[in-house]
């Protein structure tokens, strides 16, 4: 893979403060051994490193005096008290969290039946009550055509005349009627 | 076992000033010398880090992480020293003759860098003032943040999550930073390397 040359310094930049990662290191170390140009920006930024390290150096400084002068200045304060405070954002996310929380579990509770639990010995009985369900009834159907079969004696027949059976098949297209013994009539019938 | 950051800035705000002289002793040298590196001039460092101390005494309960009490210190340390740097930049631009009624004082009364002016303590060999100038000048081109990287980071070896938390930004930011800060400085300073 073509690595640029401002990669490979910011590379190499890492790897002099040993805060590139095992990968990086690793190809940085690669591209060292192979790679004079890459090996002279490193020897330029070692170089760069010592000098920035050493040309400041810092001066004698009364470290007990400084400290002592800081704490009598802040003697004169008063001690900083921790408040509390709750930002709009803080407050308004709680609030919400809150009533989504008071939500779910407002349905939970609603959508689960009691449950009562019972021990027997070792073994947990669970009796969860009957769930009732109610279905409306239909609206009654209004003024629905009806039409009165009579079976029996129709009137103004003589009983004489009157023969019932109780061998009655129906079917959706047509009602057959065995009448007599041995009839086998395949004709269907005209009521 | 020593007190963590956070646990001394607790026993701070629940009333136990000792804890503050602890955190004092712990943070002034780094203080100083972010500021010294700043500035170029230690007296102004020190006085930078004094209001920088009491400055976060006084603040301390508005500090988030108690644990971060480093970073949030280096913080209002560079604050203060670059806006001291500031003033000090227009107070030397001012004629003094004029503004105060009397003759022009030296760059070092005026609070000027102890480097620039060759007022660098006597233990340091004239080259090393000369190195000292030389880097001061090349770091006062960079940007803020690319300074303060190269400071807290390579100058005076912080943990980088430190100078994260001081800069405001990531760790990763704070590499490349160091990186683009480190390839200006070799091009200013390429003379003298």
């Amino acid at each position: 893979m073509q690595v640029s040359r401002d990669e490979i310094e910011f590379l190499i930049s890492q790897y002099i403060d040993g805060t590139a990662n095992e990968l990086d290191r690793a190809r940085i170390e690669e591209i060292l051994a192979t790679d004079p140009e890459a090996r002279s920006i490193h020897a330029e930024y070692q170089k760069l490193n010592e000098f920035v390290k050493s040309a400041m150096p810092m001066p004698e400084i009364a470290w007990d005096a400084l400290s002592a002068r800081i704490s009598t200045e802040a003697a004169k304060l008063d001690v900083p008290v921790k408040h509390y405070r709750l930002s709009f954002a803080t407050w308004s996310k709680a609030v919400a969290m809150e009533a989504m929380v008071a939500i779910v579990v407002g349905v939970i509770v609603k959508s689960r039946p009691p449950t009562t639990s019972v021990n027997v010995g070792n073994a947990v009985a669970v009796n969860h009550a009957p769930v009732e369900v109610q279905i409306a009834a239909p609206p009654a159907l209004a003024a629905a055509p009806t039409t009165e079969i009579q079976i029996g004696q129709p009137s103004g027949v003589a009983a004489a005349d009157y023969h019932s059976t109780d061998a009655i098949v129906s079917s959706p297209t047509s009602i057959w009627i065995a009448s007599g013994e041995g009839s086998q009539d395949n004709e269907p019938s005209l009521y | 076992m020593e007190a963590s950051d956070g646990q001394l800035v607790q026993q701070v705000l629940a009333g136990q000033r000792a804890s503050f002289d602890a955190l004092v002793q712990r943070y002034q040298r780094q203080a100083v010398a972010v500021s010294y590196r700043l500035l170029g001039n230690s007296q102004d460092a020190q006085e930078v880090t004094q209001d920088a101390f009491l400055k976060a005494f006084t603040s301390l309960d508005s500090l988030q992480k108690p644990e971060a009490f480093g970073g949030w210190l280096m913080r209002i340390v560079s604050n203060l020293s670059l806006n001291f740097r500031r003033s000090r930049k227009i107070r030397q631009q001012l004629p003094l003759d004029d503004a105060f009624g009397k003759s022009s004082e030296s760059q070092e009364s005026a609070g000027g860098s102890e480097w620039m002016s060759g007022a660098a303590d006597p233990v340091h060999t004239l080259e090393s003032r000369e190195m000292g100038a030389r880097l001061e000048q090349a770091l006062n081109q960079l940007p803020d943040k690319q300074r303060l990287a190269i400071i807290m980071f390579t100058m005076q070896e912080m943990p980088q999550k430190q100078v994260a938390e001081a800069l405001e930004c990531s760790v990763e930011a704070v590499k490349w930073h160091v990186f683009q800060g480190r390839k200006k400085l070799k091009e200013l300073l390429k003379e003298h390397l």
